[in-house]
């Protein structure tokens, strides 16, 4: 209880008195995701704290393989911020199945590092997101399975380097340039600098920027907010 | 064919509910055991057990196929040879002992006659080493005389065992559980040694003691004896040993058994071991797996009531009916031998192709793990602590069913069989050993699994079991940015990276961290 009130802490607090399923619309939310999570994980459950005013998931998922049909089962807890379903969940082991560590995309307090923030597959208006949310911690655990399965090589579908390293490898991956070009474009990125479309781009390809890599920049600070 | 968890679950629940209440009794009197145990009709005999081997017919039955008449020497004199020992280990007026069986070409027996008198039952096992070594040397030998120095090896222990018997129509073997059953082989050394136990050395009469010297402090040696000394301390402790009666019935033999008669041949269909026969061998290219449940030994001993003798007798049975079910219904196999707590089994198909029989052969080594790990634990948790050993070799291997009328065991000789017996005895619970020759000859998705283990002399693979596999496999076409399908059933939740029916498509998040 402790260390997911201790979590739970570390949510964005919108220090709104009425939490999320209070509300009807929350209400609603939370039937709608109870029905979708009781067909398709059935063995996660809704904890709702009345006197705490918090809700929790908490379960297992059970991964079964395709020929063999051996299952594993892992323990799992979604815990929910106070302005769900505007902000994402967090998804936290709950058997001290793996170690908790960065190479396996842990925090130490057991939170599992689903994406960079930058990448999120939270679509808080995608009513099916919560479902879509449980799939990626099921894939998740898939690859911790996979990393046991190779002897710690293979961390399946991909990842980013730890800390600034992913951001940066992130970036470049989607303003498809190296290191040094995104460096002339941080500027750009942080609105300290402004360009004109007719301007030759920062890249250096000597296309108009307009016709080369504004699109791809404005994607960019649209994800940063900025 | 392959290994299911679902089907696997079923059969390990079907054996422990089919199994009826098994009764342990101390064994008060002489009986014959043959008739007497069963699976549930189980009884502890004090006795002493005694191996012992020809080291040279492995090799020869690998080496010697080119020339047809040689091989079927090679049979005729493997026959022959279990033939008279096992005369020799159960006439009354010999030794009077049990002939468990032939594990290839090594002799399991047992002595338990006078009841619980350690020191004639010891005796009996000290002599018994000395006979069947002057007999391999000085009479059977001679009677084959082109083959080279037969070179034998032998071990015996003394304690109590539990004695049962696996439940298969037309296939019924005594079982013997327990450290006197266990040790005895694990003592033995293919160096011309004849071995025992402390605990038989103890049990010796002083004057005997004096032809044995100490090895370690839990192993002694029996020292070289003339053959005049032996023939007078036979003599000495009514041991009757006829070395010319012998030499008659060889000769004997070798006319009922004529090389004419004799026929080997290759298998292209899965062989029907119980059909083979002096005059119906075959000589195939085979895997050999051996899996041992390590651990056993000690569970059995350190039961003291018979509710927990009990336990591990139902835990051994539902063990030992999967591994077998493990090798000839979910993998192209024949299930060789129970000896004790280990299955052997043999893949000879598809004939002579060496990369798919060693890949056959390792898929049941980790269908032998899944079923120990993920099936019959979750069925027994009371077996929660066994681990399971296996082994696995390939090579030319002689496959018949040799012995007296009603005594005949099933017999598979070759090099690869002593490797892969070999390689199981040097692995620890939850590995898998194999040789070389199966490591180059498997494909990359289970190659990828062993490291070579210096200490086995093997290439080893831990805790393999069959969803490791797929998830590795799986990991190859697991790309950066590649979708995945899962779909939710009962049994659970699947990540696979095939398009299936009803699917939901998700393309996974590259992971992150701080």
């Amino acid at each position: 209880m402790r260390d997911w009130l201790h979590l739970l802490g570390r949510l964005p607090n919108n220090n709104d008195n009425q939490k999320w399923f209070e509300s009807d619309v929350g209400d609603n939310r939370l039937a709608h995701d109870r029905k979708i999570l009781k067909e398709k994980y059935p063995d996660l459950k809704y904890l709702l704290n009345w006197k705490f005013r918090k809700a929790l998931l908490s379960g297992t998922i059970t991964l079964v393989e395709e020929k063999s049909g051996i299952p594993s089962t892992v323990k799992v807890r979604v815990i929910f911020p106070n302005n769900y379903p505007e902000s994402e969940p967090l998804a936290v082991d709950g058997g001290n199945q793996f170690s908790y560590i960065a190479d396996r995309h842990f925090y130490k307090t057991g939170v599992c590092c689903l994406w960079l923030p930058l990448e999120s597959q939270w679509e808080k208006n995608d009513e099916n997101t919560l479902l879509n949310f449980v799939d990626h911690v099921a894939i998740f655990y898939e690859r911790q399975l996979i990393y046991d399965a190779t002897g710690n090589k293979i961390w399946a579908w991909g990842e980013r380097g730890h800390g600034v390293e992913g951001y940066i490898e992130c970036l470049e991956e989607k303003l498809e340039c190296d290191q040094a070009t995104l460096e002339t474009f941080l500027p750009l990125l942080t609105n300290e600098m402004n360009i004109h479309d007719k301007s030759k781009c920062l890249c250096g390809s000597r296309q108009n920027y307009g016709k080369c890599h504004k699109k791809k920049v404005e994607e960019v600070k649209k994800l940063f907010g900025s | 064919m392959s290994w299911k968890y679902d089907d696997s679950k079923k059969r390990v629940q079907a054996h422990a509910d089919n199994i009826g209440e098994i009764e342990i009794k101390k064994l008060t009197r002489e009986a014959d055991l043959n008739s007497l145990l069963s699976e549930t009709c189980c009884r502890e005999i004090f006795g002493a057990h005694v191996y012992f081997t020809v080291c040279n017919f492995a090799k020869m039955a690998t080496e010697d196929g080119s020339d047809e008449t040689e091989y079927k020497r090679l049979i005729q004199a493997i026959h022959i040879y279990q033939r008279e020992v096992a005369r020799i280990v159960e006439h009354n007026d010999k030794f009077d002992g049990v002939r468990i069986h032939f594990q290839g070409a090594k002799l399991h027996s047992l002595f338990y006659r006078p009841i619980d008198d350690s020191e004639k039952i010891a005796t009996k096992a000290f002599f018994l080493q000395l006979v069947l070594k002057d007999f391999t040397q000085n009479v059977f030998n001679p009677s084959f005389k082109f083959y080279e120095d037969f070179e034998i090896a032998s071990g015996a222990d003394i304690g109590n065992a539990i004695g049962t018997k696996n439940g298969s129509k037309n296939d019924r073997e005594l079982l013997f559980l327990g450290a006197p059953a266990n040790y005895a082989a694990k003592i033995i050394n293919k160096s011309g040694q004849l071995r025992i136990t402390k605990a038989l050395f103890d049990s010796l009469p002083e004057k005997l003691q004096d032809f044995c010297f100490e090895i370690d402090e839990n192993i002694q040696q029996i020292k070289t004896i003339s053959q005049e000394k032996l023939d007078e301390l036979l003599v000495q402790y009514g041991i009757s040993w006829d070395r010319e009666a012998s030499e008659n019935r060889i000769k004997d033999d070798k006319k009922d058994f004529p090389l004419k008669d004799i026929k080997y041949s290759s298998a292209d269909n899965l062989i029907n071991i119980d059909s083979l026969g002096i005059n119906n061998n075959k000589r195939v290219l085979a895997s050999s797996v051996f899996g041992d449940v390590t651990g056993f030994t000690a569970y059995i001993d350190s039961a003291d009531t018979d509710e927990k003798k009990q336990e591990a007798l139902k835990v051994l049975h539902v063990i030992r009916k999967e591994m077998a079910t493990v090798v000839k219904k979910d993998f192209e196999g024949i299930r060789v031998q129970f000896q004790g707590d280990r299955v052997q089994g043999i893949f000879h198909l598809p004939k002579d192709e060496e990369s798919k029989i060693a890949e056959e052969s390792v898929e049941s080594a980790i269908g032998l793990q899944s079923s120990m790990e993920k099936t019959i634990k979750a069925v027994l948790p009371e077996a929660s602590h066994l681990k399971l050993a296996v082994g696995v070799d390939i090579d030319m291997t002689l496959l018949t069913k040799l012995g007296t009328h009603a005594h005949r065991d099933r017999i598979c000789i070759g090099k690869g069989v002593e490797d892969a017996a070999k390689y199981e005895e040097k692995c620890n619970g939850g590995q898998i050993g194999i040789s070389t020759r199966i490591y180059n000859a498997l494909p990359e998705r289970l190659s990828k699994h062993f490291t070579y283990n210096k200490s086995a002399g093997c290439y080893v693979a831990e805790n393999l079991t069959a969803d490791k596999v797929e998830r590795a496999e799986k990991a190859t076409y697991a790309v950066a940015g590649s979708p995945v399908f899962i779909t939710s059933s009962k049994s659970g939740t699947n990540v696979s990276v095939s398009e299936r029916e009803n699917a939901r498509l998700v393309t996974p998040a590259r992971s992150f961290a701080e």
